[in-house]
Formats: C-alpha cells, sequence, structure tokens
C-alpha cells in the first residue's frame, strides 16, 4: 500500500508544480502584454479556446481507446490541472466583471458551470473513492440492483422462516411494515451523499426495541435480517456515491459541448467585428 | 457475518453489457435477464434457458450464475419450463449521457439560431453595453465595417483581413482628429520627433522595469508613422461607466524610448516647465512688481497675483482679466499716443514731395501738385500703388534719388517721376471715386488675396467719404479735370502759379496797382477762392496767413493785399497805408485791440468778425459762412462770384462797377467800428483734434489716429501683412507690419503683443493672452484649481518663483517663441512629486498627460438646413 500512496502523493505534487508554474508564467506574461498595445484578450482568448479544446478531447480520448494516445490516466491528469489553468485564463481574459452582453452572460455562464461542475468532479474523484472504501462492499455499480434484490430476498425468506418456525408474525409484521420499503429501493440517498446515517440507526434501533418481545429463535433471526438491513444500506450508499458521480457527467459532459459551440460563435463573432 | 455479495468468477459473473445502448427493462429490480434487448431496444427474451437435446431427451440449460439447472425441466417439445417475463428495454447510463448531449447541443444551436438570427441578432452578440458617451449609437455599422448582420454576415466577416483601422476610419467621422488622426499623438511623424524629448533624456532615466522589458520582447512599439487603431487604446462594450480613456502607466510607456518606474522614479527632470514658451503678451513681472507699480502714484497697483488674474471655468488655466481691468489706466493714452513725440497716427494715405520747379522747368506734365508737399510715400500708399504693373520698376529706378532736388535726374528719371506722380492721382482719384469698393479691389490685387466687407472696413478705419474728397479738394482742386484731360489725351496745363518755370524768364513785372493785377482780379494772381487763396491755403494755414499762404489776406504776392501792403499786414493797416484806396485807419487791424485781437475784435472766437458765432467769417451767416448769406459767401455772399461786394461782377472791390473810395470801405470798416479786445485764433491743430482717434489730414497725409485697445484698424492692417505669400505688394505689406509692430508704432501694439514665426514662413501676433481653449489638446496639462488649496502663504509663488535676474524682455527681439527667458524659475519635479505618488494624489501618466494632441474641435451635427413646404426651417433629418 505504500507504494501507490508515495507515487500519487509524487504526482499531485509534480502537477501542482507545474501548474502553479504555468499559472505564474501565464500571470507574468499577462502582466507583460497588458503593457503593449497588443489586444492581450486575443491571445488569453486563443490560449483558453485551446485549453477547452484538450479538456474536450478527454471525451474522445475515452470513447477512443483503441487510438495510441497515452493512458486515460494521464488523460485525466491533463484534464485536471488544465481544467484549472483554464479558469485562471477565463479571469485573465474576462477580467472580474460581470458580462452585459446577452450572448457574453450566456458564454461565461456556461464556461462557469463547466469549470464548476469539473471542480465539483475533481473534489469528488479525490473523496469518493476514499469514503467507498471505508464502508461496505466494494461493488459495481451496474450489479448494485441485482444485490440489492439478493438482499431483499434473503430478508424477506428470514421473515418466513420466523413464522414457520416460532409460529408468531412479529417479525413478518415488521418485515412488512418497516422493511420491505426499505429493501425494495434504493434509499436515503441525500443523506448517504451527506454522510448522514441517521435513518439506518433508526431501524436498527427499531430492531433492538423490538428484540424484548421476541423469543430466543425469533432473535437470532432477527438479528440475521438487522444483518442484511446493514448491508443494503452500505449498498445503498455505494449507490447513492456512485450515482452521484456518474450524473454529475450529465451536467459536465453536455454542458462542455454546449461550450464548445458557444467558443465557436464567440471567436467569430470577435473576428467579424474586431 | 454475510458473504460477500460480489465474486467474480465464470460462474459467478454475469456478462456485463455497460456500453450498450439498451439494456433489460428488470434491471433496476435486480433480475435482468442474460440476454438483454436488441440494439434498437427491443426485448428479445422468451425464457431462462434454451434447452439442450441430448440422445432423445431435453436438458435444462440455464447459466450456471442464474441458478444452474432448473427443477422444472424442459417441456417434452424442448420447451423451457421457466419463461421470462417481457419487458420494456431501458437506456443504459452511457446512452442517457449521450442522449442529454444531444439535447444540450440542439439546445445551444436552437437559442443561437433564434437569438442571433432574428432582427436582434446585433444585440444578441453585443459583448456588453457601450460607454454612456457612444449609448446613441444604433447600429453596429456605425462604428463596425461589418457589412451584414447574422451569422453568414458575421462568419464572411471573420475570414476578411483585420478591420480595425477601417472600423478607426469611422471613428473619426466623429472625432476630427486632424490629419494624422492614428498616428502616434495624432501628430505626424516629422512633428512628432521634433516634440520627442526622451530619445535625448533617455540615459537619464531610471533602469526599465521588468514588465517593460518583458513588453519589449512580445510585442514591439508601432513606428512613428505606423497607424494605430482607435480600439488598442479604447476598448469598448466594457460597460455604461468604463473609463474609455483610462491608460495604464506601463502601456504608455511601453512606445516611449525613456521608460522608468514611476513619476517619482525615473521621470525626466522637467526642462524650462512651464516656461517653454514665452508668453503671448509681453508683461514683464519683474519690471512691473518692482518698478512700475510704483513709480505712478496715481493709480492704485495691484497686491496680490489675483488682482490680474483668474481661473477659467474650468480650473484648468489661470487667466489675465481684460486689458480694460488691469492696463488701461497706465497704457491707454500709450496707445492714444498722448505724450508721443512725432505724428500720433499711421500714415496712410500722402502726397510726397517733389522737386516741382524742376520737373515743370523740363516739360513733364504732371499737372497740379502741393507745392508745400515735402514728405515721404508711406508704405500703405505704395502698397495701394503696386497693383500698377510699373510702380516697382519705377520705385527702384528711384531708389535713392532725392526727390525734392531733381536736378541732376535724368529724363528716364524723370519720366518714373511723373509715372508715380500720376499714379498716385489717380490712386486718389480711385479712391474719392470708388469708396470702400475701390479700396478693396486695390488691396486684394497688390495682395492677391480675398477680402471681405468686414475685413474691409477695418482695414479702411470705416473711413468716411468726406476724409477723401475733402482731401482730394485741398491738396488735387483740379485732380477730376486733370484726369478728365488726360483721359482724353488733352495737355494737362501746369498750375498758374508753375507758369513762371513753364514760360521763357520775363522781366520782374513792375509792382501791381490796387486796380490792376496780373490777372485783373483785385484780390491778386490766384482770386479769391483759387490756390492760395483765401479759402485754400490762406487763413488758417501754418504759414500763418490769414487768408493767403504767405501772410496776405487776398494774394499771393505783388497783389494790392500782399505782404507788404496788405489788407491784414502787420503794418497795421487795412488796405495799404500808401496812398491806397483803403482806409489806413491804424486800429483797424492792429495787434492791441485791433482787427485780430482775441476778445471782441474782428477775429475773436466770440462775436468778432471771423468768430464762431455770428462772426464776420462763421459758418452760420457769418461773412465767410457756407449757407450763402455770408459776407464771403459762394452765392451772394459779399465776396461771392455773382454780386457780392469782392465778386468779379458788380461786387465792391470788382473790376466792374466796383468802387473802393475812401468813403466806401464803409460795409466793413462799419462792422467793426468799435473797438476790438485782444483776440487770436486759438484752434486745435488736426492731430490733438482726433486725440481720441480717427482720420486726419496733415502735411499732405492722411493720418489714422488709434481709437484706444484692440484697434480694429491696426488689427486689421497688422493681420492682413502677417501672413502675405507672394504678390505684387509683399515688400511694402512686410513693410507695414514692421512699422505696425515696431514697439514704438503708433497704438504701440508690438510693445504688449508678441509676434511669432509660424511654420508657413509667415508671422503672426499674439492678440490675446494665452487662452486654452477646450479642443485644444498639449502634451501637459495642468489644473491650477485642484492645487490651490496646497499653496502656503506665499500664494502663487508656492510654485512660481520670480527671477528677478531673468532679461525676460530680451525674449520678444525675436520672432521665435521658443527662445524664452521667463520671469520665473521653472517648476521643479521634486515638487510635484512630493504629493504626486500611487500612495498620494496618484501618478498616472494621464493625469498630467494628453495621448491626442492638437486642436480638436467637439463632434459636430452637420445635417443641412432644409425648409418645409410651408417654409418653415427644417433640417433634413426631419
Amino acid at each position: 500500500m505504500g507504494e501507490p500512496v508515495k507515487s500519487f502523493t509524487l504526482r499531485l505534487r509534480r502537477n501542482l508544480l507545474a501548474t502553479g508554474l504555468l499559472a505564474a508564467l501565464a500571470i507574468l506574461g499577462y502582466a507583460a502584454l497588458s503593457a503593449t498595445l497588443a489586444h492581450e484578450n486575443f491571445v488569453t482568448g486563443w490560449i483558453l479556446a485551446s485549453i477547452i479544446a484538450l479538456l474536450a478531447a478527454y471525451n474522445l480520448r475515452r470513447n477512443l481507446p483503441f487510438l495510441p494516445l497515452g493512458s486515460s490516466s494521464g488523460w485525466l491528469q491533463l484534464h485536471i490541472y488544465l481544467g484549472f489553468l483554464g479558469v485562471l485564463f477565463f479571469v485573465l481574459h474576462v477580467g472580474i466583471e460581470v458580462p452585459t452582453g446577452p450572448m457574453e452572460i450566456g458564454l461565461a455562464t456556461v464556461y462557469g458551470l463547466v469549470a464548476g461542475s469539473g471542480i465539483l468532479g475533481f473534489i469528488m474523484a479525490r473523496t469518493v473513492p476514499e469514503r467507498l472504501s471505508r464502508r461496505g462492499e466494494e461493488v459495481l455499480f451496474d450489479r448494485i440492483p441485482k444485490f440489492r434484490r439478493q438482499l431483499m430476498d434473503r430478508a424477506e425468506s428470514l421473515a418466513l422462516r420466523a413464522v414457520e418456525e416460532t409460529g408468531s408474525t412479529t417479525i413478518a409484521d415488521y418485515y412488512t411494515d418497516r422493511l420491505r420499503p426499505f429493501f425494495d429501493g434504493p434509499r436515503n440517498y441525500l443523506g448517504h451523499v451527506l454522510e448522514i446515517s441517521r435513518s439506518r440507526h433508526q431501524l436498527l434501533d427499531e430492531m433492538r426495541d423490538l428484540e424484548r418481545y421476541l423469543n430466543d429463535n425469533e432473535t437470532a433471526i432477527l438479528r440475521e435480517i438487522a444483518e442484511l438491513t446493514r448491508a443494503k444500506d452500505d449498498l445503498d450508499y455505494h449507490y447513492a456515491l456512485q450515482s452521484m458521480m456518474k450524473r454529475w457527467q450529465f451536467v459536465h459532459v453536455p454542458l462542455s459541448f454546449a461550450l464548445l459551440i458557444l467558443v465557436l460563435l464567440h471567436i467569430v463573432v470577435v473576428y467579424a467585428f474586431a | 457475518m454475510l458473504k460477500p455479495l460480489q465474486n467474480f468468477g465464470f460462474r459467478e459473473s454475469p456478462y456485463e453489457r455497460p456500453n450498450q445502448r439498451w439494456q433489460c427493462g428488470h434491471l433496476a429490480e435486480g433480475y435482468e435477464c442474460t440476454i438483454g434487448p436488441d440494439g434498437r431496444g427491443q426485448c428479445q427474451a422468451t425464457a431462462e434457458c434454451i434447452p439442450n437435446k441430448r440422445g432423445d431427451r431435453w436438458h435444462c440449460a440455464r447459466a450456471q450464475q442464474y441458478g444452474g439447472r432448473c427443477s422444472e425441466g424442459p417441456g417434452p417439445e424442448g420447451g423451457c419450463g421457466r419463461p421470462i417475463e417481457r419487458c420494456q428495454p431501458v437506456l443504459s447510463t452511457a446512452a442517457k449521457r449521450s442522449s442529454a448531449v444531444r439535447w444540450a447541443l440542439a439546445l445551444v444551436v436552437g437559442i443561437i439560431l433564434i437569438g442571433a438570427g432574428g432582427e436582434w441578432g446585433p444585440r444578441f452578440v453585443v459583448p456588453g453595453d457601450l460607454t454612456f458617451q457612444h449609448g446613441d449609437v444604433g447600429e453596429c455599422q456605425d462604428c463596425h465595417s461589418v457589412e451584414d448582420h447574422g451569422p453568414i454576415g458575421w462568419l464572411t466577416a471573420a475570414m476578411k483581413p483585420d478591420s480595425s483601422l477601417v472600423d478607426s476610419e469611422l471613428c473619426l467621422e466623429c472625432h476630427l482628429l486632424g490629419d494624422a488622426a492614428l498616428t502616434a499623438h495624432s501628430l505626424s511623424p516629422a512633428t512628432l520627433r521634433d516634440e520627442d524629448p526622451d530619445s535625448a533624456r533617455a540615459a537619464q532615466s531610471s533602469p526599465r522595469p521588468v514588465l517593460l522589458t518583458l513588453a519589449n520582447l512580445i510585442s514591439r512599439p508601432p513606428a512613428a508613422e505606423e497607424p494605430v487603431p482607435c480600439g488598442d487604446c479604447h476598448r469598448e462594450h466594457q460597460g455604461r461607466r468604463f473609463a474609455l480613456s483610462e491608460m495604464g502607466n506601463l502601456r504608455c510607456q511601453s512606445c516611449h524610448t525613456a521608460q522608468f518606474h514611476s513619476f517619482a522614479d525615473g521621470h525626466p527632470e522637467f526642462e524650462d516647465f512651464p516656461y517653454r514658451r514665452r508668453t503671448p503678451i509681453a508683461f514683464d513681472h519683474a519690471s512691473h512688481i518692482g518698478k512700475h507699480f510704483g513709480e505712478n502714484k496715481d493709480i492704485e497697483p495691484p497686491t496680490k497675483c489675483t488682482d490680474c488674474h483668474m481661473p477659467d471655468t474650468a480650473g484648468l488655466a489661470m487667466l489675465v482679466k481684460p486689458f480694460e481691468q488691469v492696463c488701461e489706466t497706465c497704457h491707454l493714452d500709450q496707445i492714444l499716443g498722448v505724450s508721443r513725440s512725432g505724428p500720433k497716427g499711421y500714415p496712410v494715405i500722402s502726397l510726397p514731395g517733389f522737386d516741382l520747379q524742376t520737373l515743370y522747368e523740363r516739360g513733364r506734365e504732371i499737372g497740379e501738385w502741393p507745392r508745400d508737399a515735402d514728405g515721404r510715400m508711406p508704405p500703405t500708399t505704395s502698397l495701394l500703388l503696386s497693383v500698377d504693373p510699373s510702380h516697382a520698376d519705377d520705385l527702384f529706378l528711384l531708389t535713392g534719388l532725392d526727390l525734392m532736388d531733381l536736378r541732376g535726374a535724368t529724363d528716364e528719371e524723370l519720366e518714373a517721376v511723373e509715372r508715380v506722380m500720376w499714379s498716385m492721382k489717380q490712386l486718389v482719384y480711385d479712391l474719392t471715386m470708388g469708396g470702400h469698393e475701390a479700396f478693396q479691389s486695390r488691396l486684394s490685387a497688390a495682395l492677391e488675396t480675398t477680402l471681405a466687407d468686414r475685413d474691409t472696413a477695418h482695414l479702411m478705419g470705416t473711413m468716411p467719404v468726406d476724409a477723401l474728397s475733402m482731401l482730394q479738394r485741398e491738396w488735387l482742386p483740379q485732380l477730376p479735370e486733370e484726369i478728365a484731360a488726360r483721359r482724353a489725351g488733352r495737355p494737362v496745363p501746369p498750375p498758374l502759379w508753375a507758369e513762371r518755370y513753364t514760360r521763357p524768364a520775363v522781366p520782374t513785372p513792375e509792382p501791381p496797382t490796387p486796380e490792376s493785377s496780373d490777372d485783373g482780379d483785385i484780390l491778386g494772381g490766384d482770386g479769391l477762392l483759387d490756390d492760395g487763396g483765401l479759402l485754400d491755403d490762406g487763413a488758417l494755414t501754418d504759414d500763418g496767413g490769414l487768408l493767403s499762404d504767405d501772410g496776405s489776406l487776398l494774394s499771393d504776392d505783388g497783389g494790392p493785399l500782399s505782404d507788404d501792403e496788405g489788407l491784414l499786414s502787420d503794418g497795421g493797416d487795412l488796405l495799404t497805408d500808401d496812398g491806397g484806396r483803403l482806409s489806413d485807419d491804424p486800429d483797424l487791424f492792429a495787434d492791441d485791440g485791433g482787427l485780430l485781437d482775441e476778445d471782441g475784435a474782428l477775429l475773436s472766437d466770440d462775436g468778432g468778425l471771423l468768430s464762431d458765432d455770428g462772426g464776420l467769417l462763421t459758418e452760420d451767416g457769418g461773412l465767410l459762412s457756407d449757407d450763402g448769406s455770408g459776407l464771403l459767401a459762394e452765392d451772394d455772399g459779399l465776396l461771392s462770384d455773382d454780386g457780392g461786394l469782392l465778386s468779379d461782377d458788380a461786387g465792391l472791390l470788382s473790376d466792374d462797377g466796383g468802387d473802393l473810395t475812401d468813403e466806401g470801405p464803409g460795409i466793413v470798416v462799419e462792422a467793426i467800428e468799435p473797438p476790438l479786445p485782444e483776440a487770436s485764433l486759438a484752434l486745435l491743430d488736426a492731430e490733438s483734434w482726433m486725440r481720441s482717434g480717427g482720420w486726419y489730414r496733415q502735411n499732405f497725409t492722411l493720418y489714422y489716429r488709434p481709437i484706444g485697445h484692440a484697434d480694429n484698424f491696426l488689427r486689421g492692417w497688422i493681420d492682413l501683412t502677417a501672413a502675405v505669400g507672394p504678390s505684387p505688394g509683399a515688400g511694402q505689406a512686410l513693410e507695414i507690419f514692421a512699422d505696425l509692430t515696431g514697439r514704438r508704432a503708433p497704438g504701440t501694439c508690438g510693445k504688449c503683443h508678441s509676434v511669432d514665426s509660424r511654420e508657413d514662413d509667415t508671422l503672426a501676433i499674439n492678440w490675446g493672452p494665452k487662452i486654452r481653449t477646450g479642443d485644444f489638446q498639449r502634451f501637459t496639462e495642468y489644473r491650477h484649481a485642484p492645487h490651490f488649496s496646497l499653496l502656503d502663504e506665499t500664494g502663487c509663488l508656492t510654485c512660481h518663483e520670480m527671477d528677478y535676474e531673468a532679461d525676460f524682455m530680451a525674449s520678444f527681439d525675436d520672432v521665435d517663441p521658443f527662445v524664452f527667458e521667463s520671469n520665473f524659475r521653472p517648476m521643479t519635479k521634486e515638487k510635484c512629486a512630493a504629493c504626486h505618488v500611487e500612495s498620494l494624489a496618484g501618478d498616472a501618466c494621464i493625469d498630467c498627460h494628453n495621448y491626442h494632441i492638437g486642436r480638436f474641435p467637439p463632434p459636430m451635427n452637420f445635417a443641412p438646413l432644409t425648409t418645409t413646404a410651408s417654409g418653415a426651417p427644417t433640417t433634413a433629418a426631419e
């Protein structure tokens, strides 16, 4: 485990240093360019457009894995740090004033959403895997419904067994009232994203409270069901975080393509009226 | 402890198809089928397996990860016993994302097409609000050369070469920045090189800032002759309140040779600021403060700077208060020439003196000419004569010749003199007959320029008709006849007095008797109203005679009323004392109480014979009155031609029928019978009479005396002659300009108003003090008003330190305004830098410097004025 962490830290420092140097160079170059009669916005604009194009090319690289264009991991690193440089050049290009033209407002807004979602994605990419590894079993996202189904089937079997073995419907009634809806689908999405476990503890507390009305056999069955409940909650946790990662792309990727179109129009308009 | 949910292995792991577009509809419920939907999203499921037939038996083939062989087994026909409930396939996550991308693109393109394709397209793509100064610009094409609206037009325009310079021309349709609007500082390259002191001082500047070093590596500054588009400095569409003319210090310096950190650190020291150019008005502060203000005890001298100076309305410059407020008390009399020696007016038309005797003797046909004229031709007269093609040659020929002594002159020179004299007569004739129009015509031709009526009025000093007509009648009374004769080719006879030079010498005639003069007239050879007669040079002439040139009453010489026996001679006899017919009463014209006494006598002011009011020679009813009733009036007066006392026919002193017996002179004698008190003719000379300015004649010269400050006549002539191009009268114009701008010239304009040479080698006089108008921009601009609060107890001297050693007035000996030694010591940079640092008052270049240099009028609307059908004025825009 030590080597990957060391490699990751080294890579992080290297990339941060390179990005910082490039940013400093960009700021210095911009300041020098601002001291001339040259239109610094043309320079920053073309650099920004190039960065956006490179960032968008990452999606192309993902869809064309057979081309020898470097590793996906390398592209991701480039995507992340170029994205940060892009924000810097956007600020240099636009300034701190809020645009007032309709198209400029749209362009700036879309860029802001793309950049913001990108930063959010970067944060998620840095935090979600660690969170996932800390809790429950790591499962593939596409298999989660099947596992959920399996857990529900097993819980339902235990509830039926409790009736058959004890003749009491206490567990079956509780399952029907409280646990069936829980096992039936993903639950507590927002709570899991926000790391709030209140509903999980509530269910487990209820089952502990229920134990005083059960005999030993029923108690053993209920504890098995409680174990399944924990597994289901962990599965929901994975589902919530992984689906959040996937849904994030529904913002970032379409807006990136929209941004490309607006950038193209912006360049045409600028050169038409420049 | 639960077993792990996820196992990997061919028996445990299902076949994942995450990249497929469609997924089984039962996936979300956790029991998707193995076969999954087809590529078009159709469910393909039938049963959990396709049983195998081995031998004659069917066997279940369900995969191990789905539970393996089922308990039901296949049917007898080989059908699976566990059919699958069909589903509605759903899109995979990747497919949904692709769909979202397509929808987003469609949405953006749709918005663009709707926004940019419609008539509001320009408003859709406008990058930001215009500054409020440009807020009324309606169309993109007002400022941009893009021809068409819409995406296609923009795409076409984007493909064209850089149009920033073309767009800049559109800016210049409103912003009038001169011919060199787009070159650096809106100056021509040559002017810029002359103006730019940086190269000379570059070595003195501090080390170049790092950013500027980098900037010079990145971008080359434009050359002096290279146009700079407006947009390079003025970035529009930045919002309504954007400061369009803001410019960073580094950006300003990027083009300059001398580059430095800040105003306090590295800015070149001031050189003679702000006294690089001399003041338009030659006002010596040192001599006025140190000397003149104390000399005149009758005035209250200024005690503080604001007694003479005040800020303009913009607080930009300190103005000088008007002449009438601060200069007039001491300098008005100098302008009027009150204590001036010599002529107080400027000679405009003059009949110069010639050696008439020689001219007549050598047969030059010059007609009449005032024989007492002895002056020289003034340059204004010469200028008006310069339209004569021969004038310049004649003047050249006569150079060095003494015109008052032509005895040694050649015939060719005399001929030139004759031409000059006739030219002058023609000039007087033309001006008398043609008035202002003739003057304007001659002057325009002489200087090859066009004069407006207003200019002519100034140049003629609004000369009245009497000034010239009286001039002609006094100096050249026979001029109309002479001009007519000369035009008709008839000989022009000399005047009678000159006949003695034109005829062979004859013995001196005997002294004529009163009864028989030369021309049969009792009043002498020239007649009463003739040359030298009573009404011409006689009565009030310089020669002191009462009514004639040489002192006699009514004749020149030898007549019955001559010097030595004349009517009003000093001898005190009226009509000779040696047996003349007129009385020899010693008291009649005696100095003491006689005819010429001051008070009450015959010629006294009040009631005397020649007095203004009711006297014998007064205008109204007197002896010499004009209105016909006077004694010597032309019609019916005593000395009139017809019927008067001294008339030719039937008069008292006439040859025919008159009778001047001892008893006869009763009319005159009776009228002055009472003893007269002392009297004298104390009239002012014409020059003194015109003390307040205007036209007057003196010594056969028509003078103009300045009316006061800002006299239109003097100003008109100086302005006219300052900028004369090659023309027949250029030499005379130069002479006039030099005459009028001399420090002791009439009006003394040149004493205070400096003369500058201009780029076109002409001259210009500075009529006003330095007044900066809003449309003139200089490199350095200083606003006085914001600095008033910084002055200490010395007031303006806090910054303007006097230099009493400077030879200020020597700066005005030259026409180069930049040869200047001020009364004040130059400003120092340190004084300004005490406040002008970034942390205090700021040190931006544009705080003190302008970029566009020159005179730039504000944008104007040139809409033509038209009229409606009703005749009401309107503009074309309406």
